[in-house]
């Protein structure tokens, strides 16, 4: 006990060398404040590497596949597929920062900032960060159901053939060609007359 | 502005309510309330008495056993008054309001804004010090202008 409180006065007195206190609002977090200084106090720079803050979405990258969602803890990402349209909609009052939306998107679209004072006064607020968008969907040709979005569609049906062995290429190609704007439930039910089964490839 | 105004905004006194959450905002509180981000400069302090405060800080998805002591608390702040909800549960329910097709959970008394009069809201979950008192001051501007 006599042990700790030595070392309780010790951290005090090196404590009472510089002052403690951070200043508000901070400095710029380009310069090394690591360094307390005597007087003005130490600047804060708390924007450390990995500090997760407000997500930043770009519309241009984002090809519309809604991984997003899927992984997103509170719900903060919501997507509605209503008149042939995804519309994404992002209400930042729910989010808690967690990151999974960044690991999770495949182009890059989401990216966590280290903004992080985001106090808002009301729901009409500039402040707030309410993002709304929309990406066109392809429609199924039989039954009308939206398949995916025309961006998504874009990118992995190229990718998808790029990634099979030149065995499969051609035939796959063909599948695309025949299925790929199907949904899956016509896809399933039409996959013995449009010779889909994967068994065509063993 | 005249002088009661200036000084309301010069020495806002707060009032942290714990309203049944996971004790993460309350700490990040605590840590704001330190010398190290010293709020005393700005002139605000801590109370434990909601009759001497002027802006309440809630915490906290408000559980359904919790309401009528929160209301009675914010009854008993003088006016005029400014609350904070601090934190994503206490701003829509967070993830204790998993979707809202199922509805919320059953012991939730809804977010802090269905119960009482919100001001102003800091997201984060829970948010840094610096972005507690930068709610804080915005309550404070908010409260000079008042009555």
């Amino acid at each position: 006990m006599v042990k700790g409180k030595i070392k309780l006065l010790k951290e005090a007195l090196e404590s009472s060398k510089s002052i403690q206190t951070l200043d508000y609002p901070g400095g710029d977090p380009q310069i090394d404040y690591s360094k307390p200084r005597f007087g003005s106090g130490a600047k804060y720079s708390h924007i450390c590497e990995g500090l997760r803050g407000v997500p930043q979405y770009s519309e241009e990258d984002c090809c519309g596949c809604a991984a997003c969602e899927s992984v997103c803890t509170a719900n903060t990402i919501k997507t509605e597929d209503v008149n042939g349209k995804r519309i994404f909609t992002i209400d930042l009052g729910r989010c808690v920062f967690c990151g999974r939306c960044e690991e999770e998107c495949p182009e890059d679209a989401i990216k966590l900032t280290s903004r992080f004072e985001l106090a808002y006064t009301g729901p009409d607020s500039q402040n707030l960060e309410k993002v709304k968008f929309e990406r066109d969907l392809i429609l199924c040709e039989r039954c009308g159901n939206p398949v995916a979005p025309v961006k998504q569609y874009e990118i992995y049906s190229e990718k998808v053939v790029k990634n099979l062995g030149e065995k499969w290429r051609e035939q796959s190609k063909e599948d695309i060609e025949k299925a790929g704007k199907l949904c899956r439930e016509c896809r399933r039910r039409n996959a013995y007359t449009l010779n889909l089964h994967t068994r065509k490839y063993y | 502005m005249g002088l009661k105004q200036k000084a309301r905004l010069y020495s806002p006194w707060v009032f942290h309510a714990h309203c049944s959450g996971c004790n993460g905002c309350g700490i990040e509180i605590a840590a704001a309330l330190n010398p190290r981000y010293d709020p005393e400069r700005i002139g605000v302090t801590l109370h434990n008495n909601p009759r001497h405060a002027d802006i309440m800080l809630v915490e906290g998805i408000v559980a359904k056993q919790h309401v009528p002591f929160l209301k009675r608390t914010y009854d008993q702040m003088p006016t005029p008054k400014a609350v904070v909800a601090i934190g994503s549960c206490a701003i829509t329910g967070g993830v204790f309001k998993p979707d809202d097709d199922k509805g919320p959970s059953y012991t939730q008394g809804g977010p802090v804004d269905r119960i009482i009069p919100v001001d102003v809201y800091v997201p984060g979950c829970p948010p840094k010090p610096e972005a507690i008192i930068d709610g804080v001051i915005k309550a404070a501007i908010i409260l000079s202008k008042r009555e």
